[in-house]
Formats: C-alpha cells, sequence, structure tokens
C-alpha cells in the first residue's frame, strides 16, 4: 500500500467519522436545535465529498477559471489537463442553496414547537402528548 | 511523486474538524454548541478552498458561518439555552 | 433501545459509503489522470471562440454551468428558497402585522460598535454587489453575492434593533416586493430568446435561431450573454429572500422580549 492509498483511506475515514457523529447527534441528542445543527453537519460533509470526487490528485492542478478571454487550442488543452472537474461544485452551490432554504424552514418550525410545548427536547414532548392522549 | 504540502494541510484540517464535530456533539450549552459549529464551518471551509472550488467556499463561508450561526443565535435566544441529558 | 436503532442505522449507511465510493470506486483511485468525459466536454466549450453553437462566453465554468448549460436546474431551486421563506412566513403570518418595536429609538450596542458596523455595512453591500457583477468572470456570483448580503439585515437587527431597521425602511413587505421582482425580471430574462423566435433559457446563438445576448462588453470582456443578467437579478432576489427571513426572525425574538 503506498502513500497515496494510505492518505486516500486516512482522508475517507474522516469523512465517515464525521458523518457519523452528526448521525449520532442527529438521532441520539433530544434537543431540536441541536439535531438541526448536526443536519446542517451532514450535508457540510456530503460537500467535502463532492469536492473529492471533482478533485484530481495531480501537480500542478488549478481551478475551473480560465483565466485567457479568448482561448486558442493549446491553451484550451493545457486548461483542461490541470483543471478540476466543474461539474461537482455546480451541484454543490446548488445543494447549499437547498440545504439553507430546509434550515430556514426548521429553524422557524423549532420556534413554532417551542411555542405550542414549552419545550424543545423530544422526549418531553412525547411525554407531553402521551399525557394529553390520556387525558381525553 | 508531486508536491504534497497541501494535502498534508487537508489531513490536518479534516482531522480537526472531526475532533471539532465531537466537542460539538457532546456540548450541553447550545451557545457553545453555535460557536464550535461556525468552527468546524470554517475548518471545512479551509478544506474546501485546498480542493479548489472557489465559488463552493465564498458561498460556503457566508452561508454557514456567517447565517446558520445568526439563525441558530436567534432561535437560542427566542427558546431554551441548555439541553438536558 | 433507540441507542441500538441508531448504531444499526448508523453502521449501514457507513459501510453503503465505504462500499460504495472505496470499492466501486465511483471516484476512482487517488490518482485520475484523465478528467471524466463530462466534466471535459464543460471545460472546452465554457468559452471557445471556435465553437459558435456551444460556447457560454463565460470564462467561470460553474457559472456557465449553472446558468446556461444547467439553468433549469437553478430556476427550480431558486423556487425552492422562495417557497422556504414564503412557507416560514405562513407560519408566523399574524405575527408580521403587530408591528413592535416602533419607538424608532436606537438602543442597541455601544457608539464604537455602530460606527463599526455602519463601515461594515456599506463594504458588505459592495462586496455582494461586486459578487453579483464580476460572477461571469470571477469565482462568485448571484447566491455568493445574495448571500453575503443577507449579512446586513442580521447586523442591522443586532447592532441597531429592528426599530430602527424599519425607520430606515426595512419593511419585510418591501423585501418580499425586491424578491418577487427580481424574480420576474429573471423570468423575463428566461423567456426573452422565446418571444425574439428561440428556445427557452437560450443564451448564446443555436442552430436554427440566431438570437444571442451580447457575449462581450465593449473592450471584449467576457459578459457571458444572459448568465451576467441572470447573476445580477438573481443576487438581489436571494439578497430579498433572506432580508425577509431575518425581518422575520427579529420580530419573533422581540416579541418574545415585549411579553
Amino acid at each position: 500500500m503506498g502513500v497515496g492509498e494510505v492518505f486516500w483511506l486516512y482522508v475517507w475515514l474522516i469523512i465517515m467519522a464525521n458523518a457519523g457523529m452528526a448521525l449520532y447527534g442527529l438521532i441520539m441528542r433530544p434537543n431540536v436545535l441541536k439535531k438541526i445543527a448536526c443536519l446542517t453537519v451532514l450535508a457540510d460533509t456530503s460537500f467535502i465529498v463532492l469536492a473529492l470526487i471533482g478533485y484530481r490528485f495531480k501537480y500542478p492542478v488549478s481551478p475551473y477559471v480560465m483565466t485567457s478571454w479568448a482561448p486558442d487550442n493549446a491553451t484550451l488543452t493545457r486548461f483542461i489537463s490541470e483543471s478540476v472537474d466543474p461539474l461537482p461544485p455546480t451541484l454543490t452551490i446548488t445543494a447549499v442553496v437547498i440545504n439553507l432554504s430546509i434550515t430556514i424552514l426548521l429553524v422557524f418550525l423549532a420556534i413554532r414547537l417551542y411555542e405550542v410545548y414549552g419545550t424543545l427536547d423530544v422526549k418531553k414532548i412525547a411525554m407531553i402528548k402521551k399525557e394529553l392522549r390520556g387525558e381525553q | 511523486m508531486f508536491p504534497v504540502l497541501h494535502l498534508v494541510m487537508l489531513a490536518v484540517v479534516l482531522g480537526v474538524s472531526f475532533i471539532t464535530i465531537y466537542l460539538m456533539v457532546q456540548e450541553r450549552d447550545l451557545l457553545k454548541m453555535i460557536v464550535l459549529s461556525a468552527a468546524q464551518s470554517t475548518f471545512y471551509a479551509i478544506a474546501l478552498y485546498i480542493l479548489l472550488v472557489p465559488d463552493v467556499v465564498l458561498a460556503y463561508i457566508a452561508v454557514a458561518v456567517g447565517i446558520y450561526t445568526a439563525l441558530l443565535m436567534f432561535a437560542v435566544k427566542k427558546t431554551e439555552r441548555f439541553e438536558e441529558a | 433501545m433507540t441507542g441500538l436503532v441508531a448504531a444499526v442505522s448508523i453502521l449501514i449507511v457507513l459501510f453503503a459509503l465505504a462500499y460504495g465510493l472505496v470499492v466501486l470506486g465511483i471516484s476512482g483511485p487517488p490518482a485520475p489522470a484523465k478528467l471524466r468525459l463530462l466534466g471535459e466536454k464543460y471545460l472546452y466549450y465554457m468559452i471557445n471562440p471556435a465553437t459558435k453553437y456551444f460556447t457560454a462566453e463565460s470564462p467561470e465554468g460553474v457559472s456557465a454551468i449553472l446558468w446556461d448549460y444547467r439553468g433549469l436546474d437553478t430556476l427550480y431551486e431558486t423556487m425552492v428558497l422562495f417557497g422556504a421563506i414564503i412557507g416560514a412566513i405562513l407560519v408566523y403570518r399574524e405575527y408580521l402585522h403587530s408591528e413592535p418595536g416602533k419607538t424608532g429609538k436606537i438602543y442597541g450596542l455601544s457608539l464604537i460598535v455602530r460606527a463599526v458596523s455602519k463601515i461594515i455595512i456599506w463594504l458588505t453591500i459592495i462586496i455582494a454587489v461586486a459578487f453579483g457583477f464580476t460572477g461571469q468572470i470571477t469565482p462568485g456570483g448571484g447566491f455568493v453575492g445574495g448571500a453575503a448580503f443577507a449579512v446586513v439585515p442580521v447586523l442591522l437587527a443586532l447592532v441597531y434593533t429592528l426599530g430602527y431597521a424599519r425607520r430606515l425602511g426595512l419593511t419585510h413587505r418591501r423585501a418580499l416586493l425586491l424578491r418577487a421582482t427580481f424574480l420576474l425580471l429573471l423570468v423575463l430574462v428566461i423567456i426573452t430568446p422565446l418571444i425574439a423566435g428561440g428556445y427557452v433559457f437560450q443564451n448564446q446563438a443555436k442552430p436554427g435561431s440566431s438570437f444571442s445576448f451580447p457575449g462581450r462588453f465593449i473592450d471584449s470582456t467576457p459578459l457571458g450573454g444572459s448568465i451576467f443578467l441572470l447573476n445580477l437579478f438573481e443576487l438581489f432576489a436571494v439578497a430579498g429572500a433572506f432580508t425577509v427571513a431575518f425581518i422575520l426572525l427579529g420580530v419573533i425574538a422581540s416579541l418574545k422580549e415585549g411579553d
């Protein structure tokens, strides 16, 4: 196993650990705001994965921005041989905005939840719901 | 073999981000959790910068460090600050 | 019991991740020598004077894909953001008409903070608009500029209080009007080629339709045709959406204190 494989394995293990930690917080932690924060962390980890998919482990490597405004064929060939893939970043920007709108809506709903139940702890909310059902 | 300093930086930044996420999930004070979440976003932004996606870095910095933090701060101010066990 | 379920689900997700990306090699080995074919084509065509029918006249790859090659995706993404804001307003509709903090008195943070924030607010506006204007040449663009713009209402609400922001004329109705206006302009830019006899979301000339947005500025700076206009309109649309969201949050937060 060469240095490249060890590095790739390390990066991938870190990403899996981050995703697993975010999932743990999302499922096991009772507070709704912490669940929302863990959800954003999970989404951010997926952005890192997308960036890794588009990246090229070589040198020199450049971003997808053309510096020449009237490129000829030689410039284009060199640019394509150096540049990273532009498609994953595009999907990532879409994902950032969609994730942001989801988070805004979730935070508003969480505040509404607090107004109705007086707590953001999902275990307490479940108990209150059970009591309400028992009274009826 | 090519220059690998940026890849070493990537490895370090990702490792530190894991520690930050661990601390964030453990934290009971939600305000501290939000600050740790912003720190984690900063490390992720550095990683994205090393991975050469400048558009995503600009959007991500503004969204994750600015808007998420403000949004969750407002929400914590409106609701409760501490998470029970 | 919950712990067991959590452990099992986390393990399943992690194994799927590991299997999908390492064993099947979706991202390939650690050193892909060649680019994927689709990405290579985008990079080849995005500013290529030799291929008249495929170029987007934008030297920035992401902007070219975002607003030209895969424009419809981005349009629907904008719609999703609009829907989220409308949903948030629907949840809190009755509070928006209660008009809290109408004293108009500045009782925010200290004078030094307010003076520094004034400079930072203007700088943020300049940077955000610059992102929108140069999105087709350098990294940046509509979403980035709009997200940077959203820092302004947050700073206004935190440092100057919401009442002062309202006295400046920053109301949720105006922000929503800004959002709707620029979304309409966006749609107008999208259907202009259709009116001129071309295709929807057409940027440069295509076979069967010679309509083309101006690809270059006077001094041959790339304009990206419709990409420039769409970036600019998207900037103000996104800024309006976030301003509505933060005004709403500020109203809710101040109501809690007043009660």
